[in-house]
């Protein structure tokens, strides 16, 4: 314990310690944790100057994944994930309930991720500390480039579960801040406590939007993103088609490990000429831009600057520069 | 000898009772009543109540209170003082609740600021308050636009933790605070410059807070 606190304080690299937590070992089994461990915790989210508590109740049994994610203020607004079945209920909009097509074998992904952190970014353990009354690790996930946000998270040495995560600029200044008030883990999860509230009343029946995920290795995408901050790789590819609407939307999704972004290109709708629109909640930006042609909506936690080169950035394939 | 009343409360509960015990309740009308009162009482708390019955018994009740002192007791008083309870219990676990939020926000030394390149203008500096509670009122084509927004919200996140990118709950932003359009410029034919500095003064804009502007006819 103290030789690996002279260690990180001496500014070593902590991968070197040989017989000190790897912070990849750590990023892999906080991975892991979030999907395979029976949790109930409450939390709360801070970004732009406000404070939402809310609450996250999850049960894995039998490779089977339930969860129910509720805001705990106004309107009631839930998630609720029976494996790959999502249903959305959003205050008074219909539920959305997204009907997925194929999915990417998990344990592919966190190696995929694994792989890519250490390209883009500079991991390191930071102190031991107490967090929501629990003994956690510190990691430290910086990047050495300002087109994408570092990270500081703070691991349940316990459970590998996710205690507090910050969001942090280029600069330093901390961008939104996520932090567990009341945890427990390992406990059966009852039943009714995954299902969506008695007040809320989905009497207008739910909006399904379906979701076909393309296998990227056979896929080509009609379009091209020519920029990319460096790291950043395609990771999936869907089509969602809208009913009533002709044209699917294309989503690409791009990650470096860390930091996902997904671009949107559908048609422009009829009257409008051109369209730039930015967004920002937290950490999530979207910044949308739009010609006569098609409408580019980039989605993600990262600076607008970034999103908005990307979105600049598309063209079709076979299309001049 | 005991008591009428025991004798009487012996006979509910199945005890052995003497003939001669047995008789002097049945030869008293007072105790006939009180063992048919007893019944009444022990099938309520039991639950027991039919519905038929219901009428006989509220009858029999007032007939019995008539004859009793007056006392104030309402016949709902039992109801009021569970929601009291139910309010003083939400008071308590919202006062533990933020105070244990008082003494976070205390720890943190940094507050939480927007991304620098978009200071946000409207709000006081450093003040970390609690969300506003959401309350939305319908508009068919701000909800359609917010509908587009919010799918693409949740299938983001349904990729990201689809492959395993998960740094804090998947979803979070998603049921964060009641999604408010974008500010920008659209179908406008104002030259490109212009458009580029609406579309940066735009972004200092928070969802919360927004500001008067002509150019766009969409917001709420």
């Amino acid at each position: 314990m103290r030789r690996w606190l002279l260690i990180a304080g001496l500014g070593f690299a902590a991968s070197l310690a040989a017989n000190e937590p790897d912070p990849k070992a750590l990023l892999d089994r906080m991975a892991r944790a979030f999907r395979e461990l029976n949790y109930d915790i409450s939390f709360v989210y801070i970004r732009d100057n406000q404070v939402e508590p809310m609450r996250f109740v999850h049960a894995y049994e039998e490779g089977r994944e339930r969860s129910r994610l509720v805001h705990l203020n106004g309107d009631a607004r839930e998630i609720i994930r029976d494996d790959d079945t999502i249903t959305a209920y959003l205050a008074d909009a219909k539920p959305i309930m997204v009907d997925k097509a194929g999915s990417i074998p998990f344990t592919r992904s966190l190696l995929d991720n694994l792989a890519r952190i250490k390209d883009s970014y500079r991991l390191s353990l930071g102190e031991r500390e107490r967090i929501a009354g629990r003994s956690a690790q510190e990691l430290v996930i910086t990047s050495p480039n300002n087109d994408r946000y570092g990270y500081r998270i703070w691991i349940d040495q316990e459970t590998g579960l996710l205690l507090r995560s910050e969001l942090v600029s280029d600069t330093r200044q901390i961008i939104e801040q996520w932090q567990v008030v009341n945890f427990t883990a390992n406990q059966p999860i009852a039943d009714a406590e995954l299902q969506v509230s008695a007040d809320i009343n989905p009497a207008t029946g739910v909006r399904v939007l379906p979701v076909a995920a393309i296998n990227s290795d056979e896929a080509v995408s009609p379009f091209t993103v020519d920029y990319l901050p460096s790291g950043f790789v395609l990771r999936s590819q869907q089509l969602q088609h809208k009913p009533g609407v002709d044209e699917p939307i294309h989503h690409l999704l791009f990650s470096d490990g860390m930091a996902a972004i997904s671009v949107y290109i559908s048609k422009t709708p009829a009257g409008i000429r051109s369209a730039e629109r930015v967004w920002r909640r937290g950490g999530m930006t979207i910044v949308e831009k739009a010609d006569s042609e098609r409408r580019v909506t980039v989605v993600g936690e990262i600076p607008s600057s970034t999103a908005r080169k990307i979105a600049m950035s598309v063209r079709a394939s076979g299309e001049p520069l | 000898m005991n008591s009428k009343h025991e004798q009487i409360s012996a006979l509910m509960d199945d005890q052995p009772v003497s003939s001669s015990a047995l008789d002097e309740v049945l030869g008293n009308d007072d105790n006939i009543h009180a063992w048919s009162r007893y019944h009444l009482i022990r099938d309520a708390l039991q639950n027991e109540l039919q519905q038929e019955s219901i009428t006989d018994i509220s009858q029999r009740v007032s007939l019995a209170l008539a004859d009793e002192p007056a006392i104030l007791a309402p016949a709902n008083i039992k109801k009021p003082r569970k929601t009291m309870q139910s309010v003083v219990g939400f008071a308590m676990a919202a006062s533990v609740f933020f105070v244990a939020l008082l003494g976070w926000q205390q720890l943190q030394a940094p507050a939480v600021t927007p991304e620098q390149n978009a200071p946000i203008t409207d709000l006081i500096a450093n003040e970390t308050h609690i969300a506003p509670v959401t309350k939305v009122t319908a508009q068919p084509a701000i909800d359609e636009e917010r509908a587009r927004l919010e799918d693409m919200l949740i299938t983001h996140t349904e990729a990201v933790s689809a492959n395993g990118i998960n740094l804090m709950m998947p979803y979070t932003r998603v049921v964060s605070a009641r999604l408010e359009l974008p500010t920008g410029t659209e179908k406008t034919d104002q030259p490109e410059s212009a458009k580029q500095e609406q579309a940066k003064e735009d972004e200092t804009k928070t969802e919360n807070e927004p500001a008067g502007d002509a150019n766009n006819g969409d917001k709420e």
